[in-house]
């Protein structure tokens, strides 16, 4: 039994390290070409270089950390720490609940809400309401987590000692100081590779200039990928490899730094 | 002074927690709105199968969506299930030191590969591998069921293996005393882990049905239903990503578009109640 389970496990990890190994280097040799990052792509992006669409991505990522964050981190100091018990309850549930829903339903609600009925129309600032409509939740439920772990006599200690009620969520705050950072990151990793809700509300396949305002539309990396897999014949092919093994290094990079905040916070 | 900065404070705070709350009734109503003329002018008919929203006289069926999305749905999820069960229980059980560290270290940066970069992957590299074994289409169900097997392994592991974990320790020592071998215990600790096993299978299962990016590019997009593994389809939320960009707001193909995801919404707001009610039941029979 033994054997016949690790048979099982060994080639379920084989074949996932084979894809991880196989996305990084079939593109890794393209980010050394020259110009890659810094050139607009040329002629239907089989030459030329990733810039507009790395520029796009980061854009957005600001954005959603501007919108996000602080939403976010009001959001789960009510929860934990001021609202009632049963009502922190009833949020925490919706919240879960609001994790669950696919990316897609969130695009679409953007689409309707944010592009038609506020008239910002396909646009920056749209993708970057409809990203953060989805990685608030997101990052209140691991947020909570971490504030909740913060132990009950830190609080009461906090009081005792004559401290009200903002005080001693600023104690909360930095005594889970870096599980918050981790929900960040992972946040902002989640809004980086999420691409269905771009793609309905603020991506363009190809763009010869940057936005220059906000409610201008974007190219990004994951819709770039998509509009040259989709649409784009062989001959650039080469660069949709390039943008995959780049996200997935920065990924790997984002998660890299969560297991270290992770094991610092252990010892 | 203070209190009334306390109370401001307070304010702000409680402002930010109903924004969220708002969010989702906004969410439900903006996709109920929308979808009210498909419904109104469409009625039952959105549900036969033929779907061929740009024809002069055009057809709204989701039915063949459905029934794809439902087949790609459970059978992916079986084997994610059944595989991914195996793996955790190896991972608690048998694995030792930097096996398991190397294990669950590689579970972490396969589940952060964003899902448009599974789906390239299934397109470049999968499908030519399909090709070769005979299948006539590079994008297909099989393909498709792969790639979410990718996306959803990591996860199904990860979940089950903490809850693997946190079968208390007697449990495990009570039935190595009585003498239980290796599928004894595999079954009793499955009893004991089984709420955030049923919670981790629901998540895949939640992941499946409402995963856009993959379906959309390696799927292969034919509405019809298939008859071998071979065969293309074109599940629900495909047919909303490829379709959404290029509608005309407010015509009744954008209406039907925003009935499929009310669907989608409603289908995955009630898979979280029945999670819900599943981990319930089954933690009461652990206590007893």
């Amino acid at each position: 039994m033994k054997w016949l389970f690790r048979i099982v496990a060994y080639t379920v990890f084989v074949a996932l390290v084979i894809v991880i190994v196989t996305i990084i280097s079939s593109g890794i040799g393209y980010l050394l070409k020259p110009g890659f990052f810094t050139q607009f792509p040329k002629s239907g992006m089989s030459e030329g270089g990733i810039f507009p669409s790395l520029v796009g991505s980061l854009l957005l990522i600001i954005l959603v950390f501007l919108i996000t964050i602080p939403v976010g981190l009001l959001g789960t100091i009510f929860i934990s720490e001021f609202a009632p018990r049963r009502f922190s309850i009833l949020l925490q549930s919706l919240v879960a609940t609001m994790n669950s829903i696919p990316s897609i339903v969130y695009g679409l609600f953007g689409l309707s809400f944010f592009c038609v009925k506020l008239g910002f129309g396909t646009s920056l600032i749209s993708a970057s309401l409809t990203l953060s409509t989805m990685a608030i939740p997101f990052f209140m439920n691991s947020a909570v987590e971490f504030t909740r772990a913060v132990p009950r006599e830190l609080r009461e200690g906090v009081i005792a000692l004559g401290a009200n009620k903002i005080q001693s969520t600023l104690m909360v705050l930095k005594a889970s100081k870096s599980g918050l950072l981790t929900a960040v990151i992972l946040t902002l990793g989640r809004a980086f590779s999420e691409t269905a809700p771009i793609l309905v509300t603020g991506a363009v396949f190809y763009a010869t200039k940057l936005p220059s305002r906000i409610t201008d539309p974007v190219m990004t990396l994951p819709t770039s990928i998509y509009a040259i897999v989709m649409n784009l014949g062989e001959k650039a092919q080469w660069m949709a490899k390039g943008m995959a093994s780049l996200m997935v290094l920065i990924m790997i990079a984002i998660y890299s730094v969560v297991q270290i905040l992770r094991r610092n916070k252990d010892e | 002074m203070k209190g009334s900065l306390t109370i401001f404070f307070i304010f702000v705070v409680s402002v930010a927690a109903m924004i969220v709350a708002a969010a989702l009734f906004g969410i439900v109503f903006f996709l109920s709105l929308e979808s009210v003329t498909a419904i109104r002018e469409v009625g039952l008919k959105l549900f036969s199968p033929d779907w061929y929203p740009v024809w002069s006289e055009p057809d709204f069926g989701i039915r063949t969506m459905l029934l794809n999305t439902l087949l790609l749905t459970f059978w992916t999820s079986l084997w994610v299930w059944f595989i991914g069960i195996i793996c955790a229980f190896y991972l608690h059980r048998f694995a030792k030191g930097k096996e398991k560290e190397f294990m669950l270290r590689i579970l972490e940066y396969v589940s952060s590969i964003p899902s448009v970069v599974l789906g390239f992957f299934g397109v470049v590299v999968v499908g030519s591998m399909l090709l070769k074994f005979g299948a006539w289409t590079a994008q297909n169900f099989l393909n498709a069921s792969i790639m979410l097997a990718v996306l959803t392994l990591p996860f199904m592991i990860s979940l089950a293996y903490q809850s693997f974990e946190k079968v208390p320790r007697e449990v495990i020592e009570g039935c190595v005393s009585l003498g239980a071998k290796d599928s004894h215990l595999m079954y009793v600790e499955l009893r004991h882990a089984l709420p955030g096993i049923v919670n981790a299978m629901m998540v895949v299962f939640n992941r499946i049905f409402g995963e856009t990016m993959i379906v959309l590019m390696v799927a292969g997009g034919a509405n019809i239903l298939p008859r071998s593994f071979f065969d293309p389809v074109r599940p629900l939320t495909a047919a909303l990503g490829s379709e959404i960009g290029e509608v005309e707001v407010g015509s009744l193909h954008y209406s039907s578009l925003f009935f499929i995801g009310f669907l989608l919404l409603i289908g995955s707001l009630l898979l979280n109640l029945l999670t819900n009610y599943f981990v319930r039941k089954t933690e009461r029979w652990i206590k007893g």
